[in-house]
């Protein structure tokens, strides 16, 4: 297979100071991760909000820089490189921010947004108004500035603004997260349509194993900043492995089991939920290993 | 354009208001040159601390005259400068007077003045000075003077602050220590004092132009501390925008994005900042030629018009007029601070 991204054990830990800079409050937002991205196999992320899935798919693009850990194009390392050597990488690899109220610059109109991510070479009107007609946006928006538009038409342009100049694979980080349920089916519909056409590569991002497991080939399932469960998407929402996987089917047998959030440093970061917990998952924390043909699993129920 | 006072109209008429009277301000201080009836230094000796002069239509004989006149003067009191107007002869205004030769704009050269009467007959609007020179030609030279200084220093101050909060900003590190360790040095002093002690490094017999300019890079080094200081701030939050992350997602150089998604979105802000900013400009100038360390004799500045009266409660009971400059200053401050108010909505394109 056509490898087009691959991280290898990226970890990003968050530390926020308070006022004082006496108290410093550690967040693991990425623990070791390792996922491929292959072409034509869209790969779906999952996990509830909080698990680290906006963190990764910043890394992914290097929009943030890892702490530790290797992100792979095309089994180059780039890591490393400086915002000027990634501009290449990074018109083959775009990405729809999660909140379309917040991703677009409210000084530019639709028209310069888009010529923006065009290669400077050609960035006519023609091409701007081919662009919109693509994502159903009427080429008299041109003009206008993005607090004109709704929420969808905004996600929309940040689908335009993504596909302009052709990527290869595109990250959508819960690309519908901030709209309503009708709009959200039609920005998926779009996305698939454009998909087609385009023969994109999706990595889609969502809380929601249902749509990701209509939309995508692969899934992988996060929580606390570790992938618990990574395979085939049929497998993972037909037959899930991990208790947590079950839990985002049936979100009712997700709650703490203790009252108070208990903080074990070492085990499994599931504890709290974890209605098959052992005395083991307290004191280790389980590797991902692969349980059946391309369906992995990080937990001892299965070892 | 047409937006901007479309959306400024809507948004208060009274701002709308002071959009066009400072812009016909300064547009009038712009061709003081044309507009004055006297050069700025010429001196009716025989006439000091006259009073405005009189306008009249109707005569002695309560005839009426199309054309306003005035009537000569002479001083009927020696001792409290009163003047007295001679009836017997009549002077018309007329349009396009001679005079003595003077420059225009330093390039050309003419006789003609825009309006006036014949001598020895004086037409004063605001009334004269000590030496008997006309307030309302001295003023409006004046206010080409402080007025543009005011706006080239606050560009100045605009441009440096951009640049530098920019930059701070937006690379951080050392570049941002260094800058901003910079600008706290400048803050620490009381603006006034800093204002004096800049002027105090350079001579005082400079040719006008010089302190001109000097005057200039002194405002202007005052003002941009602070600007700066607030555009990084600014641009520390606005760089961690998804809009920002978006740009750089594209690939664009740091330079794109920082001029044109960064800066920007700190327009509504600063240009608000640097409308409320102007007229201390105005006064920063005012109070170095107040002091005689700003524009000298016989150039006249807002300030040094209003230096003559400092000191002489008499001037300001006998010649009030002289207080003009204070009133015209006055006017743009408030000129300015309203439409500074209306901007800081106008400009923010939440509200477009
Ligand atoms: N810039 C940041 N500074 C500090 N903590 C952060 C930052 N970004 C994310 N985090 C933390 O990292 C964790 C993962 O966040 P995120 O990747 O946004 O999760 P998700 O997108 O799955 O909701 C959260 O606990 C969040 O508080
Ligand atoms: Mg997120």
């Amino acid at each position: 297979m056509d490898k087009i991204l691959r991280c290898e054990k990226i970890r990003k830990v968050f530390i926020v100071k308070d006022f004082l800079g006496v108290n410093k409050r550690t967040t693991v937002a990425l623990n070791d991760i390792s996922i491929n991205i292959e072409k034509g196999l869209n790969t779906g992320i999952v996990g509830e909000s909080g698990s680290g899935k906006t963190t990764l798919a910043r890394t992914m693009l290097l929009l943030i820089k890892p702490d530790a850990g290797s992100v792979y194009y095309r089994e180059k390392e780039i890591t490393h490189l400086s915002d000027n050597n990634l501009r290449d990488f990074r018109s083959k690899v775009r990405i729809i921010f999660q909140n379309p109220y917040k991703s677009l610059n409210p000084r530019l109109t639709i028209e310069r947004t888009i010529k923006e991510a065009l290669p400077s070479c050609d960035s006519h009107k023609q091409k701007v108004e081919d662009i919109l007609a693509q994502v159903g946006i009427p080429k008299t928006y041109r003009t206008k500035y993005p607090h004109q538009l709704s929420g969808g038409e905004r996600q929309r342009i940040a689908i335009a603004r993504a596909l302009a100049g052709i990527p290869e694979c595109v990250i959508a980080d819960e690309p519908t997260g901030n709209l309503d349920a009708t709009t959200e089916v039609h920005i998926l519909r779009l996305l698939e349509k454009l998909k087609e056409k385009f023969n994109l590569t999706y990595v889609f991002i969502s809380h929601n194993l249902k749509i990701v497991s209509d939309i995508c080939n692969k899934i992988a399932v996060m929580y606390k900043g570790r992938i618990v469960e990574e395979g085939d998407a049929c497998d993972v929402s037909k037959n899930p492995l991990h208790p947590y996987t079950k839990a985002l089917w049936n979100p009712d047998i997700a709650q703490p089991i203790d009252e108070k959030q208990t903080k074990y440093s070492e085990g499994c970061a599931f504890i709290d939920s974890c209605t098959s917990r052992k005395e083991r998952c307290f004191c280790e924390n389980p590797e991902i290993i692969e349980k059946e043909k391309n369906h992995s699993v990080a937990c001892f129920l299965y070892e | 354009m047409r937006n901007f006072l479309g959306r400024l109209k809507k948004y208060s008429k009274v701002s709308y208001f002071s959009f066009w009277f400072l812009i016909i301000f300064y547009l009038v201080s712009f061709f003081a040159d044309i507009l004055i009836p006297y050069h700025f230094d010429y001196q009716f000796r025989d006439k000091p601390y006259h009073p405005p002069s009189k306008i009249h239509f109707i005569d002695t004989e309560g005839r009426f005259h199309i054309k306003p006149f005035v009537y000569e003067t002479f001083v009927d009191d020696p001792i409290f400068r009163t003047y007295k107007e001679n009836y017997s002869v009549r002077y018309p205004i007329k349009f396009l007077v001679d005079g003595p030769e003077r420059n225009v704009f330093f390039i050309f050269k003419t006789k003609k003045y825009l309006f006036g009467v014949d001598a020895p007959a004086g037409i004063f609007l605001f009334g004269t000075d000590t030496y008997g020179r006309d307030i309302f030609s001295r003023l409006l030279y004046g206010s080409r003077i402080s007025l543009s200084i005011s706006i080239i220093g606050v560009l100045i101050s605009f441009v440096l602050g951009m640049i530098t909060g920019g930059f701070a900003g937006y690379f951080g590190g050392i570049t941002d220590q260094v800058l901003m360790r910079i600008v706290e040095i400048l803050m620490v002093f009381p603006s006034f004092y800093l204002m004096l002690s800049l002027r105090a490094m350079f001579p005082l017999n400079l040719s006008s132009i010089q302190v001109y300019f000097l005057i200039v890079m002194i405002l202007s080094l005052i003002g941009w501390a602070g600007l700066a200081r607030i555009i990084r701030g600014m641009v520390l939050s606005i760089k961690e925008e998804d809009y920002v992350l978006a740009a750089r997602s594209l690939g664009l150089s740091h330079w794109r994005i920082l001029v044109f998604h960064i800066l920007p979105n700190t327009f509504s802000y600063t240009i608000t900042a640097i409308t409320i900013s102007v007229p201390g400009y105005i006064i920063g100038e005012s109070a170095l030629s107040l002091l005689g360390l700003g524009i000298q004799e016989p150039y006249p500045s807002w300030g040094n018009i209003l230096s003559s009266t400092v000191g002489n409660i008499r001037v300001i009971s006998d010649a009030p007029w002289l207080l003009l400059a204070g009133a015209f200053i006055f006017i743009i401050l408030i000129n300015f601070n309203i439409l500074g108010d209306a901007l800081r909505n106008v400009l923010d394109p939440k509200n477009w």
